[in-house]
Parts: C-alpha cells; structure tokens; sequence
C-alpha cells in the first residue's frame, strides 16, 4: 500500500475534491492571512504570499479556488468542514456563511518565462505574459464557476466607467468575453512556443490587441440553480511566480500593482525567487521604487512569524490534525481503526539496561573523585537535582538523566569555585554563582545520554513538528518514515506503537537521506556547511559541564557584518540565500543574547541537520563566529 | 491525418550497416555534410564523428554543442574538453558552441532556446546533407534541434537530406545518473496544446519512458498534466539482457499501480535497438485514439523520453509527424559511475542511422504517387 504520507495534499487532488479536503488543515490560513484580511487589505491592493517550497502556498491557492469553496459551503456538516469554513471566513473568502470571493489558482510554469528569451523589447514580453494571465484568468473563473451550475449562469461585472475598454475585451456579453480570452490565449501561446521566434511585425494581431480584463472586471454574477443571484469578487492567484526571470517579475508586478486594477490578485513565490538581499533582509527595493509596501502591496511571509514560540505552537496543533488526517488515508491503519498518529508513537525513552545505568553510575563517582567533590557537595547538588525532579511531573527523569544532571553539575560547580579551593583550600568551597538544576540542564543530560549512550533523544510528535521547519511537506516527509515502520510492524502482527529508540533511529536516517537527496543550487557546499556547523555545534554540546545546556544548533555572526554581506553579490550570499530559501538553514538576525546590546544574526541548522546530528531543537543556543567561518565551512577552505 | 503513418517505410541501419553505409553513400564525391553532435563527457560523442569524418574528410563541416550546467564536477569539464579537442580534430571545419541549459541568472531552463538559437547560426546553404548525432545531447537540446533542422530541410526541398544518428549504449546510459532539476518544462518547440486553458478536460494519453533511477522526475511531470489522464508506459525490451523490462517493471512498482494506477494491459514494449518499433507503437495509438474522440472531443498524446537514446528517436519522430507534446525534467548534473562506464564492452555499443527526409522519400513518393495515378485513371 502506498503510504499517504509520501505525498502532498494537492496530489489527491487528481482523485477528487473530498480526498483533498480531508487532508488539508487550514489553520495557515488563519494564521497568516487573517491580520491582512481584517486591515481590508486582501482583496484590494497586490498581496506577494512568500514560502519555502512545502510551505503550502499551492495547497492554500487551491483550496481558495471558487468551486472548491463551493464544495466546502455545499457539505458544511462534513467532519472536516467545519473548520475550514471557519478559517474562510477569518480570511473573509465567506461572510455570514456564503461566499464573497471566486479563486482561480493559475500555475506560472516555464511556459511564462519562455517569453522573456524571444528577442522583443520588453514592453512586449511583458503585455504577452499580462494578455496570457488574463485570458487564463478569466476561462478558468468561469470553468470554476460554471461547473456546478451551467454555462449561461456566469456574467462578469464591468466597471461603469470603463465602457471602452469593455469593448477591447469583447463587450459585457460573457459569451462573447470568453471567445475573445480563447483567441487571446491561444495566439499568445502560439508566440511563446515558437520554435523560431516570430518577428514582431508577424505575431498574430490577437495576441497584441489590446485585452485587459482585470482593468474592466470588477466583480462576478452567478445564478444559483434556485435562480438566486449574487455577485462575488475574482480573486486571482498566481502560482509559483518565482519561475519569472527577476526583471520580467518586477514588470508583471508593477503592472499589477496598479490601484485601476479592482480584481484581487495574489502573487506566490518561493523564497529564493527573492533577491538575496530582501530574502536575507526586509523590504524589496529591487521591484520599483515607486512601489510601496503597504501602500500598493503586501507581502505575506509563510515562515516568519514575529512570536516564533507562538508559531511552534500553532504549527504543532496544525500537524497533529494533518497527521491524524493522513492516517485516516491510510487503510492498513484505517481497517483497523487506529486514527490517532501521535498515540502511536511512544514518548517515553526506553529505560537504559541495569547494567549501563550502573556503568554511568561509576563514572560519575569516578568524575566525583577527579574534580575532588566532598561527599556533603554531591549530596547537595543531588538535593538540587531531587528538587527539579519533585517539580518535573511527567518529564523524562529517570535514574540515568538524574546521574547524567549530576555529572553536568559537578563540572560547573568545579568551574564555579576557585582552583586552590579545591585542591590546597577548604574541603567543600561554596561557588562563585549557585548551582541550579533545571530543565536546561535535564537536556543537557539527555544529549550526553544520546551521544554515550545512544539513549533515544528525538522522539514524539513536537519532535518531529519542531522539526520540521514550519514546513508542511518535511513533516510529511518525516512522519512518513515512521509510518512505514508501523505498517510493517502491522503487517508482522505486531502492534504498531514505535518505541523512541526507533523513533530516534528513523526520524535521523529519513533526516540523512533528505539531506543526501538534495539537488537544489549549491546542495554539495551546503552539505558541507551543515556539516561543519553540525560538528562544532555537536562538540560545544558535549561539553561535560553543558554550558548552554540543551547545547547548540546554531552559529552566530555579528549583525553588522551580516549587514555588510547581505547587499553583496558573493558566492556565500547566493548560497545562503538557498539554504534559507531550502529550510536547510533559518535565518534568524537582530538575536540579542541575554538582553545585552549586541546584535547577532542567527544561522540555526534546519531540522534534518538537527536530527541528523542529534543536536537540541531548542532554540538559541548559538556559537559566536565569523563571515569568513561560514565560508571556510562550505568551500571546505583553511 | 495520411492514411499511413509518414515514415511506415522507413530507412534504418543498425551497427555494422551503419558504417557501410557511411562509406557507400559519403564517399560519394557530389556530399557535403553538416554534422550537430554534443561535445560532452560522455564517451560516446566523437564514434560518430570519427566515422563521417573518415569517409567525408573537408566534405563535412559541424556544430558541436557544449551544453553548459552550473558547477559542474571536474572530471566532467575535464572529460568535456577533451572530447570537444578531439572532435576539432577530427573536423577541422567546425565550431563548439557554448549553450547554457540553465540561465545564469535565475536557473530558468533556457537550452532549448539558445541551440535553436546557435543553430540558425549556420547556413545549410551547399548542404546536402544533416546529420544530428544524438548520442552525447540531452533531450532538452537535441529534441529541438532536430526539430528546426527537420523543417529546415523539409522547407528547403529534397535536398539536403535529413539523418539522425546514434551511438547507443544502454549500459552505460545506466551508468551516468542525471540530477533532475525541480521544475517540468515542455521541450521547445514540441509545446502542444495541453497547457491551455481549453484543453485542461480534455483526455490524454502519457506515455513516459522508463528508465532506472528516472522515478522522481516522471512522478513530477504526472502531477503536472492536468486533467484526465491515462498512462501508457514505455517498457525497453533488450535483446542482450532480457530481463531488463522485468528490473524496470519492478523499481518502478509502486509509481505504476498505485500513484498512476496502470493498467498492466496499457504497458508498451519496445524493442530496445529500433526506433520504428516505438515510433510504429505510438503511430498506432495515437491514430486509434484520435480516431476514438474524433468529432467529439479534443484528445492529446504526450511523450516524456529518458534514458534509451535509441528509443528516444523513435519518440522523437511520432513528435514531429503529429505534433505531439513532450514534457521533461531538465538535468541540473550529471553523476557518472565511471568505474562502471569504464568496465563496459565496446562492442556492446550500437549505431543506429535513421533517414528522416529527403531522396529516398522523395522518390517513393513520387512512384506511391504514380501508383495512385494509375488507380485512378
């Protein structure tokens, strides 16, 4: 059986709407789009919605189409409706339960920027790609709207003060205006798949003529099959419009960006479609610089929310949901009703054996002994440790994290007291600072355990959510590894609860494989520098005495240097500008640590380096660096 | 539509043949070649080179193609070099041109473009005939140049006759691994009418050929057709290792019967060495299809070649006798295995030469025209 996991939520859509709705979860779009809608942004100026690829850009535009709307608004009483309709009207695609906007999602394949090579200036390039979006704009709103209730129930809404232009696009007739968009589309697709280019004075006059529908159009008449009216607003999305060149992008956007325009349009794009100074920075001077965001367009970024801890949470419930959703898809889980992924996996560690615990015991005597420990020291620090553990109901404290805490808290107290105290001074010197445990340290415990003794350390739904970046598609990708193990245990006659050892195992070899198979620009140096960062971060983690606790997954460089790098052209800025735009790295500037005025920028390893490695997923903790480090990582230079 | 497929009679040669009848009919004094081949790594770009430029000496001119990819391995540019050096040696009248099949700026898949563009570079004026060697050019490059020389030759008149020339070697096809690039591209000048707007409902036939390690990239180009879609794909049968098709059958399991629900009777087998085995194969269901919907609804055949050069002729000609559509996933690298590469027999390697225009073709159009004639009267 296939696994579910193993593909997107758009991939059902080939079979039917019902298998795509059952999947998706829309919190995103409350998430993201909601703050816009209630500033009336939305469906009046330009909106950029900006992602990493599995971001769910695709998933969002599809699910905003107008028919799918329609089928959400038809079976509200479904399961997994209700919640959908909910989010449609926090982004006001449904007021008072009926709709208001008619999506239609085009896809900007290649085939847009094939007309950026034909040898026209590029005035003309850029009104043959405007006449192709409009008339697919306007043939696939009234596909999307006629399939449910018939050709002659769409009419389109012109502008009362545009009757001229009303005739370019071939009158109010909507007969008459869908004719002209097939004409219109097939000349100008006709010019851009030319095998030899058409010399200008050659191209089909249907493809020049003026054609503005968006210019004209300002709303849509459906007849409903009860002969109810009413009158909905086209909202038009642009799919992966990164496939654009830069230049050809910054001309379609100017062009909409136009207030004339009363068509709702929505640009999706790639983060790595994004020069690299905006991708790496704030705000786009690179479009035009009569352009001004938040005045004539908004950019929605998918990944970077303001509250990170607030967007962690919000992402875990949204993959909770989609988990189970995927499950349900699944029949060797649905047959026999286990419906609930995260019960599934297991969230306790498996205990260490007796013996191991025993070995760990010794060498913290031994460690005891060696930094010359009283016996009334240890059994103070074990007191400090009695204390957090009393407090942490329900957390992972069994006997070895107790002793690996103890081992960690040995060596800071050591480092804590003078160094004559302990070996001509007094018996048991108080430290400088107190000697604390807490939940820091029980993780700093845990990675030692992982590293010594291949405790399990990555295990749980969060884990696996955390994870993933904030990207929909990796934790597919991740979870669809487990969910295999668990079909086969099915199939053995096991049940298919995955221990966190096996957890542990499966989510870093799936992390592996992820990073192996990555093919995008610079993959191989980006390779080497997460695997640089990885090890320097690894080594700062297993310090004995943990002195950033949970340890470290990311490398800092300071704010201004990254400023000074950022507008540059450099091979180390492309390149980050991808392992951002890829979820390899996630970018994190202005980081001031522990409220000093020092500014870092943050480069935190994504989640497959993280698991890969069996680093924290905790946030923060970073080593200091250099520009010149991050490039002596990826080019493998001295 | 011709009641007959245009190339039912087609002439063919394989291996030996190949060079007897470079020798018999080159040699003839009145032919002036132009010869488009790839300057790569791969092994095989000069064998047919060599071959012509034996026979035809100052008689032949060519264009070699270097097709250029971001970063590439060392060992790859180095191999590339050399053979680009060796091929300027072997036909002193000949230029290399650089194309980039990925724009520089941002990564758009631009090769088609730019060697169509290099191509119309050169005249075929005093050309009688054009060879397209297509052992060491990726589809992306090679599908449309042999598109514009085709038309180039069939608008100019009999003459200059058209080739297309292989050196195959499907082990070593095996050894070098692409790295596909994320994005599905038509293939210049075979765009079709899927993507437009009118013709999304409308019912296709894909026929994608299988090849080892091309699963992720065929997966992406199935997400990308839209609408009803039946898949019908392309199996090689190998005469020297039978049971390659099984192998294929097997990788490729989990894509066939359950991400694009295959039915096991709508498998194509084609003979692994002969390109008018596939051609003939598609010919038939694209008639049968068309027939099927004609008066009723548009329908659509779509090709998608890999791996078998052989076999990617013979999709290549049912492309440009029906205009079919052909989508594909550009490379972005290649990975050679060349411990592998190195170990392979030479004589393993097959030559294949199919003759797409001009004399032959003329004259039995003009004695099937004759016969027509007769009937008639």
């Amino acid at each position: 059986m296939a696994n579910p996991f193993e593909k997107r939520a758009t991939e059902y859509l080939r079979d039917d709407e019902a298998g795509f709705l059952s999947l998706i979860s829309p919190e995103p779009l409350r998430s993201y789009f909601q703050a816009e809608a209630g500033r009336g942004q939305l469906y009046n100026i330009l909106v950029r919605v900006i992602g990493t690829p599995g971001s769910g850009k695709t998933t969002m535009a599809t699910l905003l189409e107008a028919q799918m709307v329609e089928t959400v608004l038809a079976e509200r009483e479904k399961e997994d409706h209700g919640e959908i309709v909910k989010a449609l009207e926090a982004c006001g695609v449904v007021e008072k339960g009926l709709q208001r906007i008619a999506g239609v999602r085009l896809p900007m394949e290649g085939e847009y920027r094939d007309f950026w090579e034909l040898p026209y200036d590029e005035n003309l390039k850029t009104k043959l790609i405007l006449a192709l979006i409009q008339s697919r704009a306007v043939l696939g709103l009234a596909r999307n709207l006629q399939r449910k209730r018939g050709r002659t129930s769409v009419e389109f809404v012109p502008r009362s003060d545009a009757t001229a232009a009303l005739e370019e696009i071939g009158g109010a007739d909507a007969k008459r205006i869908l004719e002209r968009a097939r004409e219109v589309e097939r000349a100008v697709y006709q010019v851009g798949a030319s095998l030899v280019p058409f010399t200008e004075d050659s191209i089909p006059r249907a493809a020049i003529r003026p054609f503005r529908p968006f210019d004209v159009i300002e709303g849509v008449r459906v007849v409903e099959v009860d002969g109810t009216k009413s009158i909905l607003k086209p909202l038009v999305i642009l799919d992966d419009a990164h496939t654009l060149a830069p230049r050809q992008f910054a001309l379609m956007f100017r062009d909409l960006a136009r207030r004339e325009i009363r068509v709702a349009r929505w640009i999706m794009m790639r983060l790595d479609a994004l020069p690299p100074s905006t991708a790496l920075g704030e705000g786009d001077g690179e479009l035009a610089p009569e352009l001004k965001p938040g005045r004539d367009y908004v950019d929605i970024f998918l990944q970077r929310a303001e509250d990170r801890n607030k967007s962690r949470t919000v992402f875990r419930s949204m993959t909770r949901s989609m988990a189970d959703r995927y499950l349900r898809r699944h029949p060797v889980f649905d047959r026999r009703q286990y419906r609930g992924f995260e019960t599934l996996l297991s969230s306790e560690p498996d205990n260490l054996p007796e013996q191991t615990v025993a070995r760990i015991k010794d060498d913290v005597a031994r460690t005891q002994e060696r930094l010359r420990i009283a016996p009334a020291r240890r059994e103070l620090l074990e007191n400090e440790i009695d204390r957090y553990v009393q407090g942490a109901q329900g957390r992972d404290v069994g006997p070895e994290v107790q002793l690996a805490m103890l081992s960690i808290l040995m060596h800071r107290y050591a480092k804590r007291v003078p160094q004559q105290s302990l070996f001509f001074g007094e018996e048991n010197p108080d430290p400088r600072q107190a000697i604390v445990a807490d939940s820091g340290v029980a993780d700093g415990g845990r990675l030692h355990l992982r590293h010594s003794h291949n405790r399990a350390f990555h295990y749980g739904l969060n884990a696996i959510s955390d994870a993933s970046s904030e990207n929909a598609e990796l934790f597919l990708h991740l979870a669809a590894a487990l969910v295999d193990r668990m079909e086969a245990r099915i199939i053995n006659g096991d049940p298919p609860l995955l221990s966190a050892r096996h957890q542990d195992k499966i989510l870093g070899d799936r992390a592996r494989q992820i990073i192996q198979n990555w093919n995008f620009p610079f993959a191989p140096n980006i390779r080497n520098l997460l695997g640089a960062m990885a090890r320097e971060c690894l080594e700062e983690s297993l310090k004995s005495n943990a002195p950033l606790d949970s340890g470290a997954n990311a490398i800092g460089i300071p704010q201004e240097e990254f400023e000074s790098i950022r507008t540059s052209e450099s091979e180390l800025v492309q390149l980050l500008h991808f392992a951002i735009a890829y979820n390899a790295i996630i970018l994190r500037p202005n980081y001031r640590q522990g409220g000093q005025d020092k500014r870092w920028c943050l480069f935190e390893l994504g989640g497959p380096a993280i698991l890969a490695n069996s680093l924290t997923l905790k946030r923060g903790g970073f080593l200091e660096k250099r520009a010149a480090d991050l490039l002596r990582y990826a080019w493998l230079r001295q | 539509m011709r009641p007959t497929p245009r190339w039912q009679r087609c002439i063919v040669h394989h291996d030996r043949e190949v060079s007897e009848f470079a020798r018999n009919y080159f040699m003839q004094q009145d032919r002036t070649c132009l010869l488009v081949a790839g300057a790569g790594f791969d092994l095989r770009s000069s064998d047919i080179a060599g071959i012509l430029a034996e026979v035809l000496g100052s008689r032949i001119r060519a264009l070699f193609i270097r097709e250029r990819r971001p970063s590439p391995a060392h060992d790859l540019l180095r191999r590339g070099d050399a053979h680009a050096q060796l091929l300027a040696r072997l036909v002193p009248n000949s230029r290399v041109a650089d194309v980039e099949v990925l724009s520089r700026e941002d990564r758009a898949v631009i090769g088609g473009h730019r060697a169509v563009q290099e191509i119309r570079r050169d005249s075929l004026s005093g050309i009688t005939d054009v060879i397209l060697d297509m052992s060491a050019l990726s589809v992306g490059i090679s599908f449309p140049i042999a598109r514009y020389l085709y038309e180039a030759c069939r608008h100019t008149g009999i003459e200059p006759n058209f080739h297309v020339m292989v050196a195959s070697h499907p082990r070593l096809d095996a050894a070098i691994a692409s790295i596909p690039y994320d994005v599905v591209d038509p293939v210049r000048g075979f765009s079709g009418r899927i993507d437009l707007e009118e013709c999304e409902q409308e019912p296709k036939i894909w026929l994608p050929h299988l090849s080892l390690g091309r699963g992720s990239a065929l997966q992406l180009i199935r997400d990308k057709i839209r609408g009803p879609v039946d898949v019908c794909p392309v199996v090689p049968l190998s005469q020297r290792a039978p049971r390659t098709a099984d192998r294929l059958i097997a990788s490729f399991e989990s894509e066939l019967y359950q991400e694009w629900d295959v039915d096991p009777r709508n498998l194509v087998y084609a003979i692994e060495d002969d390109p008018l085995d596939l051609y003939r194969t598609i010919s038939s269901i694209y008639r049968r299809y068309t027939g099927v919907f004609s008066g009723v609804i548009d329908s659509h055949v779509v090709l998608s070649p890999s791996g078998s050069k052989v076999l990617a002729i013979g999709g290549l000609m049912a492309a440009l006798e029906y205009d079919l559509p052909v989508r594909y996933v550009e490379a972005v690298g290649y990975e050679v295995n060349w411990p592998a590469a190195g170990e392979l027999e030479s004589d393993e390697k097959r030559l294949v030469h199919v003759w797409l225009h001009g004399l032959p073709y003329a004259e039995m159009n003009g004695q099937m025209n004759a016969v027509a004639t007769e009937v008639a009267a």
